[in-house]
């Protein structure tokens, strides 16, 4: 059995997460803190993936990065193409799952007590040092949360991933794609065991959240 | 130079409320000054301001000679002690009131001496290795006031730091913040709404009302000279007598009766409110037991109820259909026992009134 789809999977998810976290962790927080012209225009924009169509969000996001896309034709000068390689899997699984990780990490920051930060800041801390001793430590667990849930969602994500990435086998076929390709192929012996190692896969993650989210801080 | 702290019309509003409006103070290096007044008075706002967690909408607050009204917290080096302590609860003691030390940049080996130090000073080493959640609500302010402390601020400002204290811990902590406050020099702006710790405490008094300053002054002043019937009514207790003013020099009418009165009335008005304070009104053995007092001022009334207030013994006397409280001491008290029921008469002494224009609110 091929096991190239389990190991893209991975791969992207992983890649599509640590994504996710460098713009969703600092979207999070001016969210949580901050009062400016256009923010619920942000948080609705931040929540838009979560809602529509898996095809409408491909859709763009092909328009954006295709070869005659405004982004496409940039990195195309580089000689960098996006549009039906993994790395357009990567950004289709962390433009899916990054509504997840926002929501969770701004929730957590909003509990920590500002008035923390007020202390920190009358002792001289500057916002970055109190940032990572203070507001980070305190929403550690809603960030695990939301980290993990977004891994999950990065590693099941099909429509956009089809949109963007095609179904290239041994390419751009991630996991829930091959599944569906075995499906129509009936070849449904394939289609159970990678199904399983799926399953298998959130779930050790699932399992291993509840058994961190146990700690104190 | 001195390093005071001078508000200069200092305003501050929320969209259409002035929580603060046009304040004007100064309080000098090494005094300790109490806002005082009830809730939603703007006491907190002007403390939220001189820390930094606010700007001023207008005016300026001005410390060692600049104006400091843009300056980020970090940058002031003013010490905040929060009501609610605000303690970090993922770190311990240690690391509590090690916290400002570490921005500082100082050097590692002499953290450690000064964090004991302060524990020291708060009583509280032994728990240097616990988390803030195992100690009690009295301890985690200790921990606060340390903490506050271990940077060397120039000034203190303390949030009602012990409102959320049991009556016992409360007083205990107030002497213990006046005792540091003493052997430290350092300046100290409280804020409260318990007018008997702005007493205690403050070497200075602002009384505020509705985001005004409405009295300054030491707490003798304020209490033996309140400025206006608020003052009066929320700094210690008052009795208040609505009166008119009448043709003759120095007496009002109260009802159907003249009252003499030792203080210049206001100039117009036909209205005028006299306070006088419960231990000011004395009780008479008998209406007729004067030796030399004013007899225009004997009320005769009934004793509704007896309160023990621990030192003093709190008289309600309905005269007329004006309830008046009179504080007698334990001693007073024992020579003239009254009893709820009992008839009994009331001097208001000429000199004990506090006169206001006007009628009351």
């Amino acid at each position: 059995m091929d096991l190239f789809p389990v190991w893209l999977s991975l791969r992207v998810s992983v890649l599509a997460t640590a994504l996710t976290l460098l713009v969703g962790v600092p979207a999070a927080w001016v969210l949580a803190r901050k009062r400016f012209p256009g923010r619920d225009l942000l948080e609705g924009v931040v929540v838009l993936p979560l809602v529509l169509p898996p095809t409408v969000l491909g859709y763009y996001l092909l328009v954006l990065i295709g070869s005659q896309g405004p982004i496409g034709r940039a990195l195309g000068a580089f000689g960098i193409e996006l549009a039906f390689t993994w790395r357009a899997a990567v950004l289709a699984a962390a433009v899916g799952s990054i509504a997840l990780l926002v929501k969770a990490t701004q929730a957590g920051f909003e509990t920590v007590d500002r008035r923390l930060e007020q202390a920190a800041r009358t002792l001289g801390r500057s916002e970055w040092s109190i940032f990572w001793s203070v507001t980070l430590p305190l929403a550690w667990r809603s960030l695990l949360a939301g980290t993990v849930l977004a891994f999950c969602r990065a590693f099941g994500d099909f429509g956009i991933t089809l949109m963007v990435a095609g179904s290239i086998p041994g390419k751009t076929q991630t996991l829930p794609l091959a599944i569906y390709d075995r499906v129509q192929a009936f070849q449904m012996g394939e289609a159970n065991a990678l199904a399983l190692i799926a399953i298998a896969i959130t779930l050790l993650l699932l399992l291993g959240l509840s058994r961190l989210a146990r700690l104190r801080y | 130079m001195s390093k005071d702290l001078i508000l200069d019309r200092v305003s501050k509003h929320f969209g259409s409320l002035w929580a603060v409006h046009e304040v004007s103070l100064e309080v000098r290096e090494g005094e300790f000054v109490c806002f005082l007044g009830p809730s939603g008075c703007g006491k907190t706002t002007l403390l939220r301001m001189v820390a930094g967690f606010e700007t001023p909408s207008a005016g300026r607050i001005l410390h060692d000679g600049r104006v400091i009204n843009d300056l980020i917290p970090q940058k002031r080096n003013f010490g905040f002690v929060f009501q609610s302590y605000a303690l970090f609860p993922n770190m311990t003691v240690f690391d509590n009131v090690a916290f400002g030390l570490r921005a500082r940049r100082i050097a590692r080996a002499r953290i450690a001496p000064r964090v004991d130090e302060l524990l020291d000073l708060v009583g509280l080493r032994h728990y240097r290795e616990r988390y803030p959640a195992q100690l009690s609500g009295g301890e985690q302010q200790r921990i606060a006031l340390a903490r506050a402390l271990a940077t060397n601020p120039s000034v203190l400002l303390l949030d009602e730091p012990l409102s959320a204290l049991d009556a016992k811990i409360r007083v205990y902590l107030r002497s213990e913040i006046k005792r540091l406050q003493r052997e430290l020099g350092i300046t100290m702006i409280y804020v409260t709404h318990d007018q008997e710790e702005a007493l205690s405490l403050a070497d200075r008094i602002v009384v505020m009302e509705r985001g005004r300053v409405q009295q300054m002054g030491s707490a003798a002043e304020i209490y033996r000279r309140p400025r206006s019937s608020f003052v009066a009514d929320f700094v210690g207790t008052s009795n208040f007598l609505d009166c008119r003013r009448d043709r003759a020099e120095g007496l009002v009418a109260f009802g159907d009766r003249l009252l003499r009165v030792a203080q210049p009335l206001p100039a117009d008005g036909e209205q005028v409110s006299l306070a006088i304070r419960p231990e000011a009104v004395e009780l008479l053995e008998t209406p007729s037991e004067l030796g030399g007092r004013e007899p225009r001022n004997v009320l005769e009334g009934e004793v509704e109820t007896v309160t023990l207030l621990g030192a003093v013994v709190r008289l309600a006397v309905l005269v007329g259909r004006e309830l008046m409280l009179v504080d007698l001491t334990q001693r007073e008290f024992d020579r003239r026992p009254a009893r709820p029921g009992d008839r009994v008469a009331l001097y208001l002494p000429p000199e004990g009134f506090m006169v206001y224009p006007g009628g009351r609110g």
